[in-house]
Order: C-alpha cells, then structure tokens, then sequence
C-alpha cells in the first residue's frame, strides 16, 4: 500500500477493506454450508455462488490497493478464470451427484 | 503488522498434519484427496519461501498431474481388482528380495552422495541475482544449474513412462462422448492454457517458469483435451509418441555434446548464442515433457481395457 496522498487513498482503502472483510465473510459461509448442508448438491449450490462472489469481492478489494493498472487486469483476469471453470465443474458434479444420489434429493 | 510467524506457523502445522492423514487415512479416495490439498498447501509454502519457480512446479505437477493420476490409478483399481497372487517360491523369491535389497543399497548410496554434495558445496550465490526481488537459495540453484536441472528432468521423466510400458498398459484407444459442460470448458480453457504454457516458457529466460513449469500447464491442458473427448493426434502412434517423448532429452544430449566440441565443455554455452540455444531446448523439452505426462495419464486411465495390440 503507497502512502495515502489525501482524501481519496484513505477512501479507497476504506473500501477495499469492506470488500475484503465482505469477500473473507462470503468464503467463511461457503466453507460452513460445505461442512453442514446434507447432500452434495445443496453443498454444491451454496459453495459455486459463496465461492464466485467470495473470490471476487477478494479481487475487487486487491485490486483497489494496487498502484499498477496491469496488476488489477490480471487480478481480474484470475477471476474470470475462476468463474469460468466453476460453471462447468460445478454442473459436472451436479450431474453425477444428481445420477449418485437421487433418493437424498428428493427427501 | 503481522508477524511472519502467524501465518507461517499454522501453515507448516497444517502442511505435516495433512502429510499424516495421507498417510493414515483409511479410505485410499480421502487419501487421494487429501494428498492434492497438501501439494497446493505446499506450493503456498514455497511461494513464502520465495520460490515461485519451485511452487509453480509444485502446484502444476505435485497437486495437478499427480493428483490425476493418482484418483486415474484409484478408479482402475476398482474397474480391475488384483487377484490375490500365490506367495513366490525358489529363484522368484530369492530374486524379490535381492531386487530389495538392491534398492536398499542404491537408496543408502544416493543419501550418501547428497549428503556430500550438499557438505562440499559453499552456500550458492546467484550468478545471475533477479534484479531486487528476494531469491530462495533453491530458486538461486535452480537458476544456476539450470540447464542441469531440466536436462535430468527429462530423463527422470522418460524414465518414469519406460516403467509405465514395461508394464504393459494399453491407451485409450477411441475418443468418447463428454457431457456438454465439459466440452464448452475445453473449448473455453485449452487455447488459454496453450498461451499461459508459451508465457511461462518464454518468461524462463528471465523470471518465473521455465519448461518444466510450461510442460505441466500443457500437459493439463492435453489431459484436459482427452477428458473432454478429444483424440490427440501423436497419442495412438506408438512411433511417433515415443519419438516426441523422447526428443527432450535426445536434443538436449545433443547440444550438449555439440556445444562440448565446439567449447571445450558440456553445455558450456558460447558468448552470445546462450539465450536462443537455452529457448530452443526448453521449447523441445517443454513438448517432450507434456507428451510424457499426457501419455503417463492415459496409460493409467481406467477408461481403457487390458491388455490388446498397442503397447
């Protein structure tokens, strides 16, 4: 973090803090739905959605203390990248979990 | 500030009680799993160390590729199980445990070589220090011995797929159908993965990566391809597989040698020419490398049936 000019770096900071703290927040609720709903794709639901956002508020929150316009681009991009692959993945273990474990879905 | 210790030390906790649960778990998935969260961990704790290099390679082959292949091997064992074998008798009993033995003798020997090479050499100084970024000793041997460094991973690689069809697994012979999320991932990742492979191979002349590290993210990216149903052109031709496995190392040896008449020493390379020469092998090496652990993947892929023509 640069030494704070003004106004306008400790407002940045400010923010990038919440979006950390909210980021740190979405991950813990994630890993608590991980370890406590009953079957794999209630935990499936609750991970790809506290996950995604978790991340990205992370990325959000890095990229407002970067100084390098090109490091926020590629923070960025590490997200995007994330979400690209959870979609997928996410749906795959869906449907094995939904071939697996029918009965526990439904009661 | 936080002290370094608050996040090093629960991490270095962290990193030997997940080694002792793959160890000791019962359920050899768990295992498997357990053991790709211990080599992401791991590469964490090298990235602390200041070694990228060394965490890339680390997270790439450590978690990614062996992780594969360990849960490729776990799902073949529950296609195939082994059938109890009769307890060896005579000369096949004599000659397990000589080949123990062996192995107990050659393991004692290279502890002992290490040893002495880790006594006599002097703390590396880098030769060619990453202009003001903090250097891990390893990073700094890495780069000092670079050359070295890939040249044996090329062979330990090679090595490791001559095992793999001494025992005679058969490939996966027909490309198959894959669920449709799978395959838009593919489209999507692959070229991604193709250009992060060339970044990383093209940036080892200068910082982090280098062809092993580019290997492994093409490696991925192949075994990515197969999963998603896509058939490789050089994987179901025996000739020309075991020619692109085995041209890292055959280029590498040859320059080698080239450069030893030339310059008086192995590898030693002339002023100037270094930088293309050093280009030139890792891209090779960086095809060779990916070639062996696409084909090491699918040699222990439970997708495919024992034991018919192809070797």
């Amino acid at each position: 973090m640069p030494p704070a000019p003004g106004m306008g770096a400790t407002m940045a900071e400010l923010l990038s803090l919440s979006l950390l703290a909210a980021g740190v927040f979405f991950f813990a609720a994630g890993t608590v739905a991980l370890l406590r709903f009953p079957d794999t794709l209630t935990r499936l639901h609750a991970l790809t959605k506290a996950d995604n956002l978790g991340l990205g508020l992370i990325v959000l929150g890095l990229a407002l203390r970067t100084t390098q316009p090109a490091e926020a681009g590629v923070l960025l991009l590490i997200w995007l990248l994330a979400l690209t692959a959870s979609g997928p993945v996410g749906s795959l273990l869906g449907g094995v979990a939904a071939r697996q474990e029918p009965k526990d879905r439904r009661s | 500030m936080i002290p370094a210790w608050a996040l090093d030390g629960p991490l270095a906790a962290l990193l030997l009680w997940l080694a002792w649960r793959v160890l000791r778990v019962e359920d050899l998935f768990q295992a498997g799993v357990l053991f790709i969260v211990f080599g992401l961990l791991l590469a964490v704790v090298w990235l602390r160390l200041h070694a990228p290099d060394v965490a890339l390679a680390e997270a790439a082959i450590g978690a990614g590729v062996t992780g594969a292949l360990y849960i490729n091997t776990l799902a073949g064992m529950e296609a195939h199980p082994a059938e109890p074998e009769p307890a060896p008798a005579g000369w096949a009993a004599a000659s397990r445990w000589l080949a123990g033995l062996l192995s107990v003798v050659l393991a004692l020997l290279m502890t002992v070589l290490a040893l002495r090479l880790v006594l006599a050499v002097p703390p590396p100084v880098p030769t060619t220090p990453v202009a003001g970024k903090l250097t891990n000793p390893v990073t700094a041997v890495l780069l000092d011995l670079r050359s070295y460094d890939t040249l044996l991973e090329t062979a330990v690689l090679v090595e490791a797929l001559m095992g793999v069809w001494i025992l005679g697994r058969p490939l996966a012979a027909a490309p198959h159908t894959a669920p449709e999320a799978l395959r838009g991932l593919v489209r999507v990742l692959v070229p991604v993965m193709v250009v992060v492979s060339g970044a990383l191979l093209w940036n080892g002349g200068g910082g982090t990566g280098g062809a092993f590290q580019a290997a492994a993210v093409l490696a991925a990216a192949g075994i990515l391809a197969r999963l998603g149903g896509h058939s490789l052109p050089f994987l179901h031709h025996p000739r020309r597989r075991a020619a692109l496995a085995g041209a890292g190392t055959a280029f590498f040896l040859a320059v080698g040698l080239v450069l030893m008449a030339v310059t008086g020493s192995f590898l030693g390379y002339p002023a100037g020419g270094r930088d293309w020469l050093v280009l030139a092998i890792e891209a090779v090496a960086t095809l060779s490398l990916a070639t062996v652990l696409v084909v090491l993947f699918e040699a222990t892929s439970p997708r495919q049936r024992p034991p018919e023509g192809d070797p």
